[in-house]
């Protein structure tokens, strides 16, 4: 039957596993089923580096097995409903309901529609409390679960950290209790006590008139009244695997990935990952060079990529890079090097990885004016953006990308023209250069912004968003101004920006607004051919809850956030204090600069303590 | 001129590993080869690629236990070595079946094939098959309409039709034919099925038929020669 529909769908590769280094096991051999679930399309999830860690890290352990799903395509999914065929697991093809646990990666909220149907796939009920104690525990972790409010009503349990922490103790747990024929009720208390787990249903919320919370307590003496983050302390001694998945059809990233550190020093008090990641924690050059010979021989990949937030930082970059570029010279294999900074190094560096093309050199400069590059904390100046170009334009590239954010706090239309005033500035150091000097194609400038969504655990958590109207204007003012020709502007649809703030910063409330608007045929919201706004607006007002309220209000110091439970090592003040500072216009030293005591040193160990 | 050996390797594509298309599957064999740490050959140039030649491409869903792939090795390496350390890097479903020494100056694979053998699986019985079939066989031209970039043509495609054989003895109806492939006359099994089915008066249902191909061959002086013969006939 399963080729028999595979015969006619698009990219039937997708559905059928059986990939380089995939996993085999006699499931009846193991005691413990576990369904990675990424929410989004095969190509995108492959090419997700905490999937290929977490499958390695609980596949080694010997009683368990640990199987890939993805979120079918339309087209499958509808000769899936058409066939009455559950979801299944690509290594084995058995149905999710046969799994012990169902885990869900949780990396961006538009993919939540997406867990839904997926459960309404598999033939598991939706809502957590509507479960039997046959289904599988539905368990979810990933960046998103910093704030997990929005889907409390469905996912049973909360992993809230690093997977390689926690899950040994878990999985014992639940093996233990299995064995002495414990419910499943038995196993959710005694998680209740393993550090970085978070079950919603031994919590109550009651809200204020005015629909903020008015309280959030536990209902279960077990359940702590605040779930700290586990993380890795010393990256030399994690887990990483030696190999990798190798997909056979091509993906997003389709390369051996490198995770060179984890966290970011620079602190941009927009950015979520670079707070909720602290502190951050190197892997040593000798482990990384190890680890990227076996990967790339395990692999047979003709690229490597050096993955962190900001690879650039590692103290041994230079080191780093130039060692793997001599190793791999020999065999053909590219190293690429995502989000470098611009400068005459890392451009020397390129020209000999020969990973980036002469076309395209990117810069997320993020504001357009110096005021509010301080009030975001983006420490990059006009100088040196101009510099870097100036670099650049000499040794042959001629494209540039540069990244913005429209809607930041504090914004005018000063700031936005200044968007338009750092890409003529560009420009013009480009035709600085005499004619007969310029080398490569003609310039060309594309300017993209993005529409600034608050996220948890930032110091503008409490900010407004803007609203769908002002992103509007926003983007024409923009638009507008942008007049020479070599410059190209695209922007990012605002509704969806404008949603994904909602349920960013969305409270349990909202897990009914997510199945509503299911119901009504959304799901792959990230992908714009099938995002429907419509279905979402009709979601609001069908279960009475206001989009509003949680995207365009700004929030009072004082007020208890759906998240307030959840800490990541960070002190509220210290987000208090940033705020302020943001206000005023002063930046914020990176933590190799200057420790600005936020908190993180209380996991003792990476740069707190270098 | 460099002083690369040739191989060339006959493997099957079967099981789930059918929905892998064709530039998937170059990618994945030039990986494998990296993974199995044989000598490859690399083209001159700014951007080197493995020196890799297939006879065919077999189209997604379709099986084979005869492809063919031309590789190049800058070192001479045991034939068994190379099958054994390619076997042990390849998932189910792909597996190489032999590894012949060329030399250097033989044709490559893609110019050399002509014709195929194909197994034809009909998931349904069909009584007067054999029937059918020889009036196929007693045709002198059998000519269909092809569309081609938008412009429809008619060609004879009887002079790429070697043989069928029907074996009618199970519950299902399947067929042996071998027909022309390769640039210098190319019959597609699916326009031989549709052709059938005209006369059947039905048209086919892919979905519940199942191609398998065989042994590819080439063409000397009116006689075929597989592509990869067996060592005996060496
Ligand atoms: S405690 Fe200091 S060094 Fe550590 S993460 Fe926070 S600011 Fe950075």
């Amino acid at each position: 039957m399963l080729k028999e529909i595979l015969l006619q769908v698009e990219k039937p590769a997708r559905y059928i596993g059986n990939e380089i280094n995939m996993v085999i096991k006699k499931p009846e051999d193991t005691d413990i089923r576990f369904a990675f679930c990424f929410p989004d399309v095969y190509e995108v999830g492959m090419s997700h580096l905490g999937l290929q860690i977490l499958y390695y890290f609980l596949n080694r352990r010997e009683d368990t097995y640990c199987e890939r799903v993805f979120a079918p395509w339309h087209d499958m999914e509808q000769k899936m409903r058409e066939m009455k065929m559950p979801l299944f697991a690509l290594e084995t093809g058995d149905e999710l309901k046969k799994f012990d646990f169902v885990g869900f990666t949780l990396q961006y909220e538009m993919s939540y529609t997406n867990i839904v149907n997926m459960l309404d796939l598999a033939g598991i009920p939706i809502w957590s409390r509507d479960r039997i104690e046959e289904d599988p525990i539905i368990i979810a972790g990933g960046p998103c679960a910093y704030n997990p409010e929005p889907l409390a009503d469905i996912i049973d349990m909360f992993y809230i950290g690093e997977g390689e922490v926690s899950y040994d103790r878990l999985l014992d747990l639940y093996k233990e209790n299995k064995k002495n024929g414990g419910t499943k009720e038995d196993f959710f208390e005694k998680a209740l006590g393993v550090e970085g787990i978070y079950i919603p249903k031994y919590y109550d919320v009651e809200y204020n008139e005015d629909g903020t919370i008015y309280s959030f307590r536990p209902n279960n003496k077990k359940a702590p009244s605040v779930i700290k983050k586990v993380i890795v302390k010393d990256m030399d001694k994690a887990f990483y695997p030696d190999k990798q998945l190798v997909p056979l059809i091509e993906t997003v990233h389709d390369r051996v990935t490198l995770e060179v550190f984890r966290g970011c020093i620079r602190g941009c008090r927009f950015c979520q990952a670079g707070y909720v990641y602290r502190p951050v924690r190197e892997k040593s050059t000798d482990r990384l060079l190890k680890l990227a010979d076996s990967l790339i021989e395990n692999s047979g990949h003709e690229e490597i990529s050096l993955i962190s937030l900001s690879t650039g930082d590692y103290r041994g970059f230079k080191e780093l890079a130039g060692e793997l570029i001599d190793r791999y010279a020999e065999d053909k294999v590219s190293i690429s090097l995502p989000s470098l900074r611009i400068d005459a190094f890392s451009l020397e560096l390129m020209e000999k990885v020969r990973a980036v093309r002469k076309s395209g050199l990117t810069f997320a400069p993020e504001a357009g004016t110096q005021r509010l590059r301080d009030v975001i904390n983006k420490g990059i100046t006009e100088k040196e953006i101009l510099d870097g170009c100036k670099l650049a334009f000499d040794g042959g590239w001629t494209r540039v990308k540069l990244y913005f954010m429209t809607g930041l706090p504090t914004e005018t239309d000063e700031d936005l023209m200044g968007i338009v005033h750092l890409s003529d500035a560009i420009l013009d150091k480009f035709f600085e250069i005499p004619k007969e000097e310029r080398k490569g194609r003609p310039i060309s400038v594309t300017v993209s912004s993005a529409c600034f969504v608050p996220k948890p655990f930032t110091p503008f958590q409490w900010t407004a968003q803007s609203t769908v109207d002002e992103f509007v204007r926003k983007q024409r003012f923009v638009k507008h101004n942008m007049t020479r020709k070599q410059v190209k502007y695209n922007y990012h649809e605002p509704e969806l920006s404008s949603l994904e703030g909602v349920l960013a910063r969305g409270d349990r409330r909202l897990s009914k607004v997510i199945v509503r608007a299911w119901e009504l045929g959304a799901k792959f919201d990230s992908w714009s051919e099938f995002f429907n706004y419509d279905a979402w607006l009709q979601a609001f007002e069908d279960t009475g809850c206001s989009k509003e309220f949680y995207a365009n209000r700004e929030r009072s110091y004082d007020e208890i956030l759906p998240w307030d439970h959840i800490s990541i090592g960070i002190s509220k003040q210290f987000f208090i204090d940033e705020m302020e500072r943001a206000r005023a216009g002063q930046v914020t030293p990176n933590c190799r600069k200057k420790c600005a005591h936020c908190g993180a040193a209380s996991f003792g160990g990476g740069v707190c303590f270098e | 001129m460099n002083n690369n050996i040739k191989y060339r390797l006959e493997f099957s594509k079967t099981d789930r590993m059918i929905f892998i298309g064709h530039l998937d599957l170059l990618k994945f064999l030039q990986r494998t080869m990296k993974r199995a740490k044989l000598p490859i050959g690399y083209s001159w140039g700014y951007n080197p690629h493995q020196l890799i030649t297939f006879a065919i491409p077999l189209p997604l869903g379709m099986s084979s236990v005869g492809e063919i792939v031309d590789i190049q090795l800058t070192q001479r390496m045991d034939r068994d070595e190379i099958k054994n350390r390619l076997n042990e890097n390849l998932p189910e479903g792909i597996s190489v079946l032999q590894v012949i020494e060329l030399e250097f100056r033989t044709a490559s694979c893609a110019a050399a094939v002509a014709y195929a053998d194909y197994c034809i699986t009909l998931y349904k019985k069909y009584d007067n098959f054999d029937e059918i079939i020889n009036k196929v066989l007693e045709k002198k031209e059998i000519y269909i309409e092809r569309t081609v970039k938008k412009k429809t043509k008619t060609v004879d495609i009887r002079p790429l039709i070697r043989s069928i054989c029907v074996d009618n003895t199970g519950d299902v109806t399947e067929f042996n034919c071998n027909i022309a492939t390769g640039s210098q006359g190319n019959l597609k099994p699916e326009v031989l099925l549709e052709y059938i089915y005209s006369l059947m008066g039905e048209s086919p249902d892919m979905v519940r038929i199942d191609i398998l191909r065989g042994t590819l061959y080439t063409e000397e002086e009116g006689v075929l020669l597989p592509l990869c013969p067996e060592e005996e006939f060496m």
